[in-house]
């Protein structure tokens, strides 16, 4: 028997099936031969595995026909019925007219090769053999879960089976037999059905597995394909480059052709350009001859070819340059590069002019003719050699050309560049291109510390500034944005520069539109001129001037103020006079003196402070000219103070206390006497009767310092700093009298001398004034000048 | 007899205005500045106010500016400047603060009694 299963398991199987004895279990080929044949099939027919192997089922049917189950398998194979059972009668040794169930299973088997040839192949039908009679216990639970498909199949056979019936025994013995056989039949077919399924399902993995492993293979010739497909391209796509290249070979071939042909035809042209060129062209050999000369050549110099050829090079020489030159030529000839260069030349009617040359050496020796490059030397080696001398002479082709003009504006610019550069105006020059770059800075720039190459380095950005005082940075910024949105014809400019030492210097910036033909501003040219003289001489001026104000408006003020002090005994005299007038019969004899009081105190305050007013305005200490005295400072301090006291009265007393040596000083004696009284009067005027007034003078080896103190009403304090000005009087003064002016008068006196004062007080506590003055007032006048 | 308080820091010019006023029938009574012009006001209600305004402590201006603030009948005391003052800014400025004659010095005694008379009438 043969079988696709080649397990343990399987094989066990086999065994079985081998061994089963119930059932009779056989194989049938294609043919209709019996190849395998149970032990169960050997015992229900008799008829032993010898005498049917290789046979056909005819052996079964002894004495009888086979037909019908040869039309079972005919059928089941036509149909491709997979299973079919027959209700039948063998005509064996043990089974004549025994009815028996022969179910027969058509049989697909794998063969072994089966992944390279994946299909199945009918191999023959496998039959199970039972008797009929055979009584089969249903199993209701296997039936119940046997498919409709067999349940169908179950139903067919049972009309199958009256049909049988009626041909059969009519008996009702019979009868019962053949439903219990009936029975048996449909069990022992359910059972087979369901082995039949088992076998069925598990071809079926089969089957999947082997259409997987087709698929793989599918997809890796697919693979393949497409591999030998991709070798082909590149294949194609060579061949096409190996054209395309021979193409090109042929191509370049032809090309090079036509170069030599053309440059076979142009070697008169050249000839001809040669001769026409406008750069001198002379052929000179070894011995400083000339050979050959174009027209431009002999144009340069003043003289025809003929008058040139065969001649030396000192005809074209100036005498002192001829060494020079000379040796610069036999250079040339070892390969040098020694001619090249301006050289001053002679013409021939004798002027001297600049030339610019460049010399080229050719030896006659053949070269390589393996590119259309190398013809030209060919050609001209030709050219300048003739082509039957084949020599190998050196000659030295010198190119020449007559620089003389330029070279004349080039002095004429240097010189003008001279000027510019000597001349305080800075020159630039700036693109109108965005960020305005820098074209030009004259060297005259230096003057601010910088070089040229300084500013045109930068462009005129917001950081590109840099020399420009900070603050004017903001203000060229605008300028420039202005010439961003429209060009402008001229634009004026004054900002501070900032010098590369870091010092700031004033200018003035004028810049002017340059146009092209079209009227487009191409570039802007400006002129710087260092102009900070001028804003000091400026700034100095509206100094003054504003000096000028303050002091007018000084004036003005003082003006005012001494109006109003005017106007109060002047309001007391217009009074007393008036009542004089209007009611002087209504007046006491009191009352009359008591008015003619009041306007004598009036005008003698207003005679006061007229003097006043007068001193004020009569010390400058510009200008004021002091009567220069020396004295003896001790004793005449002390002289001063006795004096003073004895004036005062005996209602206040006098404390002093005087340097012990004698002091020189030099000085006005009559001012120093009177700032001193108007200190010690105003001490005395503020203190109450019998109060101690203390003076005391030291000195130091330049000054001397009086200080006066008083225990009187002091000085508020929102008045002291106010105290000197003039008419200005403290808020607590009362009914003292005065004009306001004493220690302003007094002030202007000190400053005078060149000296300090400074007053220390406390309101009802009393007040210090301190006066510190030069010993000698000459000597600190001319440091003072000095200083200045 | 009526009232007139002058408030001036001059001494002189004080007793010369203090006399005139009254040899003409009037009381007259005197302050050195406006802080203690104000304290008369209140304690001796003046009929009328003869006022200096440059004074020091508290000036003319600050003075009728206070008096005006106050919450009584003597809130209304006429008021008149005899100031040094001539400018037209400074009398616009009396004016704004309610002055009732603006006098400027030197005064003839007998223009300052027409003022003090168109103010108040007779000294009775």
């Amino acid at each position: 028997m043969t079988t696709p299963f080649h397990t343990p398991e399987a094989s066990l199987y086999q065994h079985f099936i081998e061994a089963l004895t119930e059932y009779g279990v056989f194989v049938v080929d294609v043919d209709g031969l019996v190849v395998s044949w149970n032990a169960g099939a050997e015992y229900i027919t008799g008829v032993s595995a010898e005498e049917i192997l290789g046979k056909s089922l005819d052996v079964l049917y002894i004495g009888a026909d086979g037909r019908e189950l040869r039309s079972l398998l005919d059928t089941m194979t036509r149909e491709g019925q997979l299973t079919n059972t027959l209700l039948t009668t063998l005509q064996t040794q043990n089974l004549a007219d025994t009815p028996i169930y022969l179910t027969v299973q058509a049989l697909y088997v794998s063969r072994r090769d089966a992944r390279h040839h994946p299909y199945r192949s009918f191999e023959g039908y496998g039959c199970v053999l039972r008797h009929a009679a055979e009584p089969i216990v249903p199993n209701e639970t296997s039936a119940k879960q046997t498919t409709t498909q067999t349940a169908q199949q179950t139903q067919t056979h049972a009309a199958a089976i009256p049909h049988k019936e009626s041909e059969g025994n009519k008996s009702e013995h019979k009868e019962s037999k053949e439903e219990f056989t009936l029975e048996q039949e449909r069990a022992s077919r359910l059972r087979v059905e369901r082995e039949l399924l088992a076998i069925k399902n598990e071809f079926e993995t089969q089957l999947n597995q082997r259409t997987d492993l087709l698929q793989e293979a599918i997809f890796q010739l697919q693979e393949e394909v497409a591999r030998r497909d991709e070798v082909e391209g590149k294949l194609r796509q060579r061949t096409d480059i190996m054209h395309d290249f021979i193409q090109q070979l042929e191509q370049e071939m032809e090309e090079r052709r036509k170069v030599e042909q053309t440059l076979r035809l142009s070697e008169e042209r050249f000839r001809g350009v040669i001769e026409r060129s406008p750069v001198g062209i002379a052929v000179m050999n070894e011995h400083g001859a000339f050979e050959y000369v174009n027209s431009a050549f002999c144009q340069i110099y003043g003289y025809t070819a003929s008058e040139m050829i065969g001649e030396q090079l000192r005809l074209i020489l100036l005498p002192h340059r001829r060494t020079l030159f000379e040796q610069a030529y036999k250079a040339a000839f070892q390969g040098g590069n020694h001619l090249s260069g301006e050289w001053d030349m002679r013409h021939k009617n004798g002027s001297a002019m600049t030339v610019l040359a460049d010399t080229v050496l050719i030896t006659s020796e053949p070269l390589p003719q393996s590119s259309a490059h190398l013809n030209i030397f060919a050609l001209s080696n030709n050219f300048f050699h003739g082509s039957k001398d084949s020599g190998k002479s050196k000659k030295l082709i010198i190119f020449a050309l007559d620089i003389s003009e330029r070279k004349r504006a080039e002095n004429l610019l240097k010189r003008a560049a001279v000027i510019i550069d000597k001349s305080p105006a800075i020159i630039y020059q700036f693109s109108n291109r965005p960020g305005f770059p820098f074209e030009f800075v004259s060297e005259n720039i230096s003057q601010f510390g910088y070089s040229p190459h300084d500013i045109t380095d930068s462009t005129v950005r917001r950081d590109a500034l840099w020399y420009i005082h900070p603050h004017d940075r903001q203000k060229i910024l605008k300028s420039f944005e202005r010439l961003r949105k429209e060009p402008v014809e001229h634009l004026r400019r004054e900002y501070r520069i900032l010098t590369k030492s870091g010092e700031e210097r004033w200018v003035e910036d004028t810049i002017i539109a340059d146009k092209d033909a079209e009227g487009n501003v191409v570039s802007y040219q400006g002129v710087v001129f260092d102009i900070t003289e001028r804003k000091q001489a400026e700034e100095d001026m509206s100094k003054a001037l504003e000096k000028e104000k303050e002091l007018l408006e000084l004036k003005a003020r003082f003006v005012t103020i001494a109006s109003h002090e005017f106007r109060t005994p002047l309001t007391t005299i217009m009074l007393a006079a008036g009542i004089l007038n209007d009611f002087g019969s209504m007046l006491t004899d009191e009352q009359r003196s008591e008015n003619l009081a009041l306007i004598r105190h009036s005008v003698e305050h207003i005679t006061q402070l007229l003097e006043d007013l007068l001193m004020f305005d009569k010390i400058d200490p510009a200008t004021s000219e002091l009567q220069l005295a020396t004295l003896e400072l001790r004793s005449w301090s002390e002289e001063f103070a006795n004096r003073i006291s004895h004036t005062m009265g005996r209602n206040y007393t006098l404390q002093y206390t005087l340097p012990e040596q004698p002091v020189r000083y030099v000085g006005d004696e009559r001012l120093l006497k009177q700032m001193l009284e108007r200190l010690l009067s105003n001490a005395f005027k503020y203190s109450v009767p019998a109060a101690e007034i203390q003076f005391d003078v030291a000195t130091d080896t330049h000054t001397v310092t009086f200080t006066i103190h008083d225990t009187g009403i002091g000085i508020p304090e929102e008045d002291l700093h106010r105290i000197f000005e003039p008419f200005h009087r403290g808020a607590n003064i009362g009914q003292i009298g005065g004009t306001g002016m004493g220690l302003a008068i007094t002030k202007k006196l000190v400053e005078l001398h060149r000296g300090s004062i400074a007053v220390d007080s406390q309101v009802g506590a009393g007040t210090t004034v301190t006066l510190t003055l030069p010993l000698e007032l000459v000597k600190a006048r001319q440091t003072d000048k000095a200083s200045r | 007899m009526k009232k007139v308080l002058v408030i001036e820091d001059d001494e002189s010019i004080r007793r010369s205005v203090g006399m005139m006023l009254r040899i003409s029938g009037f009381e007259a009574f005197y302050a050195e500045n406006g802080s203690v012009g104000l304290q008369l006001v209140q304690q001796s209600k003046p009929d009328v106010v003869i006022c200096d305004i440059a004074m020091p402590v508290m000036d003319g201006y600050k003075f009728i500016e206070e008096l005006r603030k106050i919450g009584d009948p003597s809130a209304k005391i006429p008021v008149i400047f005899l100031t040094a003052k001539a400018s037209e800014e400074d009398i616009q400025k009396g004016k704004s603060l309610g002055v009732n004659a603006y006098l400027t010095k030197p005064i003839w005694p007998a223009d300052l009694l027409k003022a003090v008379q168109e103010q108040i009438g007779g000294p009775n």
